[in-house]
Parts: C-alpha cells; sequence; structure tokens
C-alpha cells in the first residue's frame, strides 16, 4: 500500500520540473541559428572573375548551369579572351553536390551560407548573373547521340525539360 | 432608476435570459481559455513554447481557432442517423453548460439555489454518457461505435464512485444546497472538507477525470487504437461543440470540486475575506484544479480497459464506501463537533 502512487508522484514531479525548464524551440524566422562551416547554401559566381571555360556547366549532372560565352577583348590587349555574357543558375534543379564548386579553377562559383530559396514562379528561381539573361528552359548539355545501332534498348534519349506552361505563364 | 431596472431584472423573462446568457458566456470562455491553456502547458512541459504566434504570445489562439472552425465544412458519412449525428455535440454540451446553475460563484451569487443541487448535478453529467452513446450510434462507423461502447462503460462505471464520493459531504453538511456545503466550509482552510475527506476528494477527482475521458482514462477517444473513438467523424462545427462540452465539463468538474472540497468561494483565512469579490478565491482554487487536470493529462500515459475497471469497482467504489461509514460512524459518535 505505501508504493501506491508513487509512480504517478514521481512522473508528475518531472513534468513539473520541465514545465519550468528552459526552452529548446529555435523561433526560425526571427533566429536564425549559424550554419556550419562548408555548408552548401545557394550557389554564387564572381563575375569579375569568371573565365568562361564552362567547366562547372559541363561537370553539373542536373545541366543547372546554363553560360552563354562569347570571345571578347576584355583586358585592352587586342587578343579577344572568352567571357561570359550570360550566366544562370537554376536553383529548381541544383542538387547541391558541389561538383562546380571543386572543379571551378578560379574559384568564382561557391556556395552561400543562404538557404532559403522560394518564390511563386520557377523562373523566378533562375538567378542570373551575366549582363545578358539566358533562358534557363534550354538545355545547355544535350545528350550526345552515341553512335550505336538505335535498338528499343539503346534508344538515343530525348532530353526534355518538364516545364509546365500554366505554371511559369505567370 | 436604478431600482426600477432591478425590478424588472427580477421578473422571470429577464432572468432567465441573463442566466442564459451568463452560463453560455461562461462556458464557452472557460473552454477557450482552456484549449489554449492545454496547449501551452503541453508545450512548456514538452520543452517547447506551445502556441505564441498569434498577438499576445498565443493568448488569442482561440479566437483564430474559433474562425478556422467555423470556416470548415461540416461533414457527415453516408448512411449516418443525422438526427442522431447532430444531436449529439447538443446532447454533450447542454449538460455540461447547465449544471453552472447550482454552482455558487460567490456569497449570493448563485444562479439557481435547488436545495437538491447535488443530485442535480449528478443526474445531469449522467446525460453525458447518452451524447457519447449518440455519437457513436449516429456516425455510422466501426471506430466510432467502439468508441462509443467504451464511453458508455467507462462513464456508467464512475459514475458510481463520483456519487458515493459526494455522499460523505452531504452527511457532514446536511444538505443537498451547494450554498449551504459552501456555508458550512466558512472559517478558514482548515474547515474544508478536504482534509476530514480526503478519500472522498479523491475519488471525486479520479472519477471526474474518467466522466470528463481524459487521460489518463481517455478510452472512448483512444488517438492510437481507435483514432479518436466517438467523434472520429465529426468535422468543423460540429466536432468543436464536443470538444468545447469536453472542456467545459472539466471546468466544471474543478468547479464542483472546488465548491464540495475547497470550501468555494470561502477564502483561505478569515481577514481575506472580499465580500462579493470571494468569487477571485473561487476562481484561483478552480484554476489550481483545472492545471493539475491539464499537468496529468500530459504526464501519464492511458490505462488499458481491464485496468480501468478495476480502478473502479475494486479501488474507488470501496474506498468511498468504507469512507462513507468511517464519515456517518464519527458523526454519530461525535455529533456535537459537527454542529
Amino acid at each position: 500500500m505505501p508504493q501506491v502512487g508513487q509512480g504517478v508522484l514521481k512522473g508528475m514531479g518531472i513534468t513539473l520540473k520541465h514545465l519550468f525548464s528552459k526552452k529548446i524551440t529555435r523561433q526560425y524566422p526571427e533566429y536564425k541559428r549559424d550554419l556550419p562551416e562548408r555548408s552548401r547554401g545557394l550557389l554564387t559566381v564572381d563575375m569579375d572573375r569568371c573565365i568562361a571555360c564552362l567547366q562547372c556547366m559541363r561537370v553539373c549532372p542536373d545541366h543547372c548551369i546554363s553560360i552563354e560565352m562569347e570571345k571578347r577583348d576584355i583586358d585592352g590587349s587586342g587578343k579577344p579572351k572568352p567571357y561570359a555574357v550570360g550566366f544562370v543558375i537554376d536553383d529548381t534543379r541544383c542538387m547541391y553536390c558541389s561538383l562546380c564548386v571543386e572543379v571551378c579553377p578560379v574559384n568564382c562559383i561557391y556556395h552561400t551560407e543562404e538557404f532559403e530559396a522560394q518564390a511563386y514562379n520557377r523562373l523566378e528561381l533562375a538567378r542570373q548573373f551575366g549582363e545578358r539573361p539566358v533562358d534557363p528552359t534550354v538545355d545547355p548539355k544535350p545528350t550526345v547521340k552515341k553512335k550505336k545501332k538505335a535498338t528499343a534498348k539503346n534508344a538515343p534519349r530525348t532530353v526534355e525539360r518538364p516545364v509546365n506552361e500554366k505554371d511559369d505563364a505567370a | 432608476m436604478i431600482d426600477t431596472l432591478l425590478g424588472y431584472y427580477n421578473q422571470e423573462p429577464f432572468r432567465f435570459l441573463s442566466a442564459f446568457g451568463a452560463i453560455l458566456f461562461l462556458t464557452l470562455n472557460i473552454a477557450a481559455i482552456l484549449t489554449m491553456s492545454e496547449r501551452k502547458v503541453a508545450g512548456y512541459i514538452q520543452g517547447r513554447f506551445g502556441p505564441n504566434r498569434v498577438w499576445p504570445r498565443g493568448l488569442l489562439q482561440p479566437a483564430a481557432d474559433v474562425v478556422k472552425l467555423f470556416t470548415k465544412e461540416n461533414l457527415s458519412p453516408r448512411g449516418s442517423d443525422l438526427w442522431i449525428f447532430l444531436g449529439a455535440p447538443i446532447a454533450m454540451f447542454i449538460p455540461a453548460a447547465t449544471i453552472w446553475l447550482v454552482v455558487p460563484f460567490a456569497p449570493g451569487l448563485v444562479i439557481a439555489d435547488l436545495n437538491i443541487a447535488l443530485l442535480f448535478f449528478i443526474s445531469i453529467t449522467s446525460i453525458g454518457a447518452l451524447g457519447v452513446i449518440m455519437a457513436g450510434y449516429g456516425s455510422r462507423s466501426n471506430f466510432s461505435l467502439l468508441g462509443a461502447l467504451r464511453g458508455a462503460g467507462q462513464l456508467i462505471s464512475y459514475e458510481v464512485p463520483l456519487i458515493l464520493s459526494l455522499l460523505g459531504i452531504t452527511i457532514l453538511s446536511g444538505s443537498m444546497s451547494l450554498v449551504d456545503v459552501v456555508d458550512a466550509q466558512a472559517g478558514g482552510f482548515w474547515n474544508w472538507y478536504v482534509w476530514f475527506q480526503l478519500p472522498m476528494f479523491i475519488a471525486f477527482y479520479v472519477a471526474g477525470i474518467a466522466e470528463v475521458k481524459r487521460i489518463p482514462f481517455d478510452l472512448p477517444e483512444g488517438e492510437s487504437e481507435i483514432v479518436g473513438g466517438f467523434m472520429v467523424e465529426y468535422s468543423g462545427m460540429t466536432w468543436a461543440l464536443i470538444q468545447a462540452s469536453e472542456f467545459a465539463l472539466m471546468g466544471l468538474m474543478s468547479a464542483m470540486g472546488v465548491t464540495l472540497f475547497f470550501g468555494g468561494w470561502q477564502p483561505p483565512f478569515e481577514f481575506l475575506d472580499l465580500g462579493t469579490f470571494n468569487w477571485i478565491w473561487f476562481g484561483l482554487k478552480t484554476a489550481l484544479i483545472m492545471f493539475t487536470f491539464l499537468w496529468i493529462r500530459w504526464t501519464l500515459p492511458r490505462l488499458r480497459m481491464d485496468q480501468l475497471m478495476d480502478l473502479g469497482w475494486k479501488v474507488l467504489v470501496p474506498l468511498t464506501i468504507v469512507w462513507l461509514f468511517v464519515t456517518a460512524g464519527v458523526v454519530l459518535v461525535f455529533p456535537s463537533f459537527f454542529g
């Protein structure tokens, strides 16, 4: 008999202690915790350093980087060099694999600590960095057709980007 | 002028209407405050903040909830018995609201001083079981019916210790009127019935939680097994009415516990008497008991059905019967001591 209710009282003591304990909730929009080092946020490009080598565009598994390159005499030496006129990163495709960051020879593409990408229109999430906007819906590196015979098994894959016209109309 | 108005006011239709308004105001507000404080207490016990978006600090959350629930659609399952289905929330809400009629809030501040107030309380609370059965039967859903069966068994079982626990009070005060019960506990907290009637109070409290169908006795709802029991099929305002009646009944059980065992509006010491403002003491005590309801809700797990029945019939009923005889014997042996 003396033990009746002891477990209940013990449990209620614990909950009472927690009632006055410090709350561990991080109230997100007002309070943002610091991201860890090397965390992969949204990509950004330092266009002054970009040498338009197109390596990031080629390595990107998601085809999310499109670069429009032309030869231009930038430094006035009379010798035209590659110059990125248009540079778009489509955040709807990016999977933050960081391959483009690793491959960049001049370290001009890198992750920021920004991670809140949201928009009402998918085209708004394609961030333009160059002088001239690039159409992000055009695949920058369409699959090269292999010279094998086209059988049912290895028929050439056509790359079509699923763009819903209704969504993007706005 | 005021005398004329008061004269009008004391006439029958005005008295009736103002009592009706006061009861609705009280019931709905208590339900609203309890929904908010339940979520707040839950959050605080679990190391969270609870709702804190609605100004100020989440205190207006019930208003937001009401707006949300009003805009929701009232669905009823195909093949449900519509009259019974829609009548169930009303059958649950009206008893929970009506009992406030006999609760004394302050000296002279009671809507109806019935001389059978305790009997009124017992009989009206047992109507709540009817609402549960109606909800389960009218929904035409297996889960609802299971929940209603459990609810019926539980509510009717726990009526017995609830009634028995009130008899000691009746013996001690010699009256079934709640006003007399409160008056008999005047003169400081040592005169409250809770000390002599402690086993009765424990039985009343446990049976009260079971009558309100709260954890650890919420088998009729049983979210983990029967997903919501007798109120699975309810949505929108019918669901809100069931919830409101449960919270109102919880507030009512606290108020009855305070009235019967903690001296009602009597202040803990005589020099703290506030006259008509003694409803502050009543409110404070009721709020404390309500808090223990919430506290237990977020501490204990749910009982099994057989454990529930064991506790009711094998522990609470014998306890209350034994203590009823002890009370009666003491009053017989020392009649002068109890007036």
